[in-house]
C-alpha cells in the first residue's frame, strides 16, 4: 500500500465516521435521556433527507444557498419527532422497556412504508448541497465536505455537552433518567422534559441529513435502516448515552470499515459487527463507558 | 305404482344425463368462445379432447413478474406500462390471437428479491397462467426459472442475462442477450480504445454483476488488457470511496462497473472525486440511472444496452413514440423495451406452435426468428436470444447513442 493511499482511506474513513458520528449522537442523545434505543431515528434521517430533496429546488430557485433547505428538513423532523413520541412512545412506556424497544421497531417499518407511499419506491439523487472544491495534494483528494462534516459533528458535541452540563434543562434531563418519581417531586414535568429529548435528537437527525446527502446524494426509503445499525453500533461502541462516546465510535467504525475495505472488502462488515462483539465482551459499558454498579 | 316409479327413476336418470353431458358441452363453448361447434361435439363424446381443446381459446393467459418496489422500481414501472400497451395493441390488432394478464393486469412484485420472486410465481401460477414473463434481474428470475422448468411453465425471461437461466430447462426463453456476450463486448471495446489497464469494482451479492464481471475479465485477459485492480462491494452499499481510491491507485484507465442503476450514481460520483478520469463503463444494468446533480460527472460513462431509443429503425420509432404519448420519458427504458417485445414473441410463438397452450407456446418458442424493439432476435439451441448490442454515452447528464454492433461485433449502425 502507498503512502497517498494510506493517506486517502484515513480521509475516506474520516468522512464515513464523521457521517456515523452525527447519527450516533441522536441515538445517544435519547437513549441517554429515557434509556431507550430509537431504532426509528434512521428513518428520522430519511424523512429528513426527502424534505430535503423537494425543498432544496425551491431554495435554489428563491437565490439562497442550498444548505438553508436544512432549516425545514430541522422543522419537519423535530414534528415528526414530538408527534412519534406523543402518539407511540409515550402511551408504551409505562409497560418496560421491552414494549417500547419493539414500538420503535414497528415506527421504523410504519415510517419506511409511509414513505414509500408518500415519495414512491424510486430513489431521487439530491441536487449538490455544497460547492465546496477538492484539495488534491499528491494524488491525495481531500474534499473540504469532510472537514465540515466533522466540525459540525464536533460543534454539536460540545453544544451538546454545554447544554446538558450547563443549563437547568440539561440538569432536568439528566435527572430524570436517575428517577422519574423523584424528579416528578422536583418539580420537572418528566413528559416535557422526554418530548424536548425526542425533539432534539430529529433535529440532530435532519443534520445528519443534510451532511448524509452531501456526501452519498441518494435517498431512498429504505435508507435509513442501514444506516441506522451502522450508527447504533457507533453508539455502543463509544458508550450508548455518552455523548462524546457517539462521535469517538463513529469515527471508529467508519475508520474500520474503509480499512478493511483494503485488504477484504466482502469482510467489512463481519469485521464491523465483530468488532461491537468484542467491545461489549471487554467492556460492555462502550468505550467511553464507566462500569456503574447496578443499584440493589 | 311400482312402475310409474320406475318410470320416474329413469326419466329422471336420463335427464341427468343430458343435463350432464349438455354441461359439458356447454362450458366448453364459453371457453373456447363462439364459432367452435365442432370442438362441443367431440367433447360430449370424449372428456380428454374436450379438455386440451378446451384450452384453445387464441387467448394467451401471462403471468408477469419485475420488480414494482425497491431501488430499481423504475424499471417495473416501465414494464407495467410496456405490458399495458402491448397488450391493448395485440387485443385490438388482427393477428387472430389475444392476450390476458393474469393477476388482474397487475405486474406481480418480486422486490428485486429472490424470496419474493418465488411468492409473485407462486401467485401468478395459482391463476393457472399459459406463459410467464419475467423477470429483469438473474438473481431473482434463477430460482424462479428452477421451478419453472420443473411445473413445465414457459418462462420467457426478460432482461436476465446471467448464463445459467434458460439452462435450467427446456421451457426456458429469454428476449436478451447473455452476459458472456455483453463482457466480451465491454472488453472488446476497451481494446478499441488502446487501453491497456482495467479496474473492475462489482457487486459480490448479486448474479449478473459476478457473470459480468467474470465474461469481463475473461475477455480481457485473452486481449492482453491488464486488470489492476477487482474491488468487491455490496448492492446496498452507499460508499464507494475505498474502492474508488483503490481503483485510483493502481494506474486503471478504464473502469468497470457491471451493477444495477441504483448505485450508479454514487459510485461514479465516488470515482470522480477520488480523481479518476478515464471512462467509466456499465452493463444494461445502468438503463434509466439517474443523472441529476452530476452531469458532468457523467461525462465520458458508457454502458452496453438491449436497444437505444434513439436508433432509427421503424419498431424503436413506432415503440418510442407510443410509449411518450401515453406515459412521458421517465420510465421509457431498455425494461419496458423487453417487455413490450415479449408480448410480441408469445403471440409468435402462439402462431407457430399453432395454439395458445404452454406446449404449443414452447414448441414455438424454439428456434423462433422475431423483430421487435430489441432488434432482430433468433433463439438459439438454448433459448437465448442472438442479438445486436447497443452502447451507449452520457452528454449533459442524457444517454445518448453511440453506436449498435451485431452478433459479430460489426459495426452495424452508428451516431456518428
Amino acid at each position: 500500500m502507498t503512502l497517498s493511499l494510506f493517506i486517502q482511506s484515513l480521509i475516506n474513513g474520516l468522512n464515513q465516521g464523521a457521517i456515523y458520528a452525527l447519527i450516533a449522537l441522536g441515538y445517544t442523545m435519547v437513549y441517554g435521556i429515557i434509556r431507550m434505543i430509537n431504532f426509528a431515528h434512521g428513518d428520522f434521517i430519511m424523512i429528513g433527507s426527502y424534505t430535503l430533496f423537494y425543498t432544496i429546488p425551491l431554495m435554489v430557485n428563491a437565490g439562497m444557498p442550498a444548505w438553508l433547505a436544512v432549516v425545514a428538513a430541522v422543522a419537519v423532523c423535530a414534528v415528526l419527532g414530538i408527534l412519534v413520541e406523543t402518539f407511540a412512545y409515550r402511551p408504551v412506556r409505562k409497560a418496560g422497556s421491552m414494549s417500547a424497544l419493539i414500538t420503535a421497531l414497528a415506527m421504523s417499518i410504519f415510517l419506511q412504508n409511509l414513505a414509500m407511499v408518500l415519495f414512491g419506491a424510486k430513489p431521487h439523487n439530491v441536487q449538490a448541497i455544497f460547492s465546496l472544491p477538492t484539495i488534491t495534494v499528491g494524488g491525495v483528494s481531500l474534499p473540504l465536505n469532510v472537514l465540515l462534516t466533522i466540525a459540525i459533528g464536533v460543534v454539536i458535541m460540545l453544544g451538546m455537552q454545554i447544554f446538558v452540563k450547563g443549563t437547568k434543562l440539561g440538569k432536568a434531563m439528566r435527572a430524570v433518567p436517575q428517577d422519574k418519581d423523584a424528579s416528578t417531586l422536583m418539580g420537572i414535568n418528566v413528559n416535557r422534559i422526554i418530548t424536548l429529548t425526542f425533539c432534539i435528537g430529529s433535529s440532530l437527525a435532519a443534520v445528519a441529513a443534510l451532511m448524509y446527502c452531501a456526501t452519498y446524494p441518494r435517498v431512498t426509503t429504505d435508507m435509513g435502516s442501514m444506516m441506522g445499525m451502522k450508527a447504533f453500533i457507533a453508539a455502543v461502541l463509544g458508550g450508548i448515552g455518552i455523548i462524546p462516546g457517539a462521535m469517538i465510535g463513529g469515527i471508529l467504525v467508519g475508520l474500520i470499515e474503509i480499512f478493511v475495505k483494503l485488504f477484504a472488502p466482502g469482510w467489512y462488515e463481519a469485521v464491523t459487527y465483530g468488532t461491537l462483539i468484542v467491545i461489549l465482551l471487554v467492556k460492555p459499558s462502550g468505550i467511553l463507558g464507566k462500569n456503574t454498579g447496578e443499584k440493589v | 305404482m311400482r312402475k310409474q316409479k320406475r318410470v320416474l327413476a329413469l326419466t329422471m336418470a336420463a335427464a341427468m344425463g343430458i343435463s350432464l353431458l349438455a354441461g359439458c358441452g356447454s362450458s366448453t363453448q364459453q371457453q373456447a368462445g363462439a364459432g367452435s361447434e365442432t370442438a362441443s361435439t367431440t367433447s360430449s363424446g370424449s372428456t380428454a379432447t374436450a379438455e386440451s381443446s378446451g384450452a384453445e381459446d387464441n387467448i394467451i393467459r401471462v403471468g408477469v413478474v419485475c420488480s414494482m418496489t425497491g431501488g430499481s422500481a423504475i424499471y417495473g414501472e416501465g414494464a407495467q406500462n410496456a405490458v399495458d400497451m402491448a397488450v391493448e395493441e395485440i387485443n385490438a390488432g388482427d393477428s387472430g390471437y389475444k392476450i390476458e394478464i393474469v393477476n388482474n393486469g397487475q405486474v406481480a412484485d418480486d422486490a428485486k428479491d429472490a424470496k419474493q420472486a418465488m411468492n409473485a410465481y407462486n401467485l401468478l401460477m395459482a391463476e393457472q397462467p399459459e406463459a410467464i414473463v419475467g423477470s429483469f434481474f438473474s438473481s431473482v428470475t434463477l430460482p424462479m426459472a428452477t421451478q419453472a422448468a420443473s411445473d413445465g411453465m414457459l418462462l420467457l425471461a426478460t432482461g436476465a442475462t446471467n448464463v445459467d437461466v434458460t439452462l435450467k430447462g427446456d421451457t426456458i426463453f429469454r428476449n436478451c442477450f447473455i452476459d458472456p456476450y455483453q463482457g466480451k463486448m465491454a472488453a472488446l471495446f476497451v481494446k478499441d480504445k488502446g487501453i491497456s489497464k482495467v479496474a473492475v469494482i462489482y457487486a459480490k451479492d448479486d448474479d449478473y454483476s459476478n457473470g459480468l464481471k467474470d465474461a469481463f475479465v475473461e475477455n480481457c485477459e485473452a486481449n492482453g488488457i491488464e486488470v489492476t485492480y477487482t474491488g468487491e462491494c455490496m448492492t446496498t452499499d452507499t460508499d464507494y470511496s475505498s474502492q474508488a481510491a483503490q481503483a485510483v491507485a493502481s494506474g486503471a484507465e478504464f473502469l468497470y462497473y457491471p451493477c444495477f442503476l441504483d448505485t450508479v450514481p454514487l459510485l461514479v460520483g465516488a470515482a470522480r472525486n477520488a480523481g479518476f478520469t478515464g471512462i467509466i463503463m456499465g452493463g444494461d444494468g445502468w438503463d434509466g440511472a439517474d443523472t441529476t446533480g452530476l452531469e458532468d460527472k457523467f461525462d465520458n460513462c458508457y454502458f452496453t444496452n438491449h436497444y437505444s431509443s434513439e436508433d432509427t429503425s421503424p419498431a424503436v420509432v413506432n415503440f418510442v413514440q407510443k410509449f411518450t404519448e401515453k406515459y412521458g420519458t421517465e420510465s421509457l427504458n431498455a425494461c419496458a423495451a423487453l417487455y413490450y417485445d415479449a408480448m410480441y414473441m408469445l403471440v409468435q410463438a402462439a402462431e407457430n406452435g399453432g395454439g395458445t397452450d404452454t406446449a404449443s407456446l414452447v414448441a414455438g418458442m424454439k428456434g423462433v426468428s422475431f423483430s421487435g424493439v430489441g432488434g432482430d432476435i433468433t433463439l438459439d439451441e438454448n433459448g437465448d436470444a442472438i442479438k445486436s448490442i447497443v452502447f451507449n454515452t452520457y452528454v449533459d447528464g442524457q444517454v445518448k447513442w453511440a453506436e449498435t454492433l451485431d452478433a459479430e461485433g460489426k459495426v452495424v449502425a452508428s451516431a456518428e
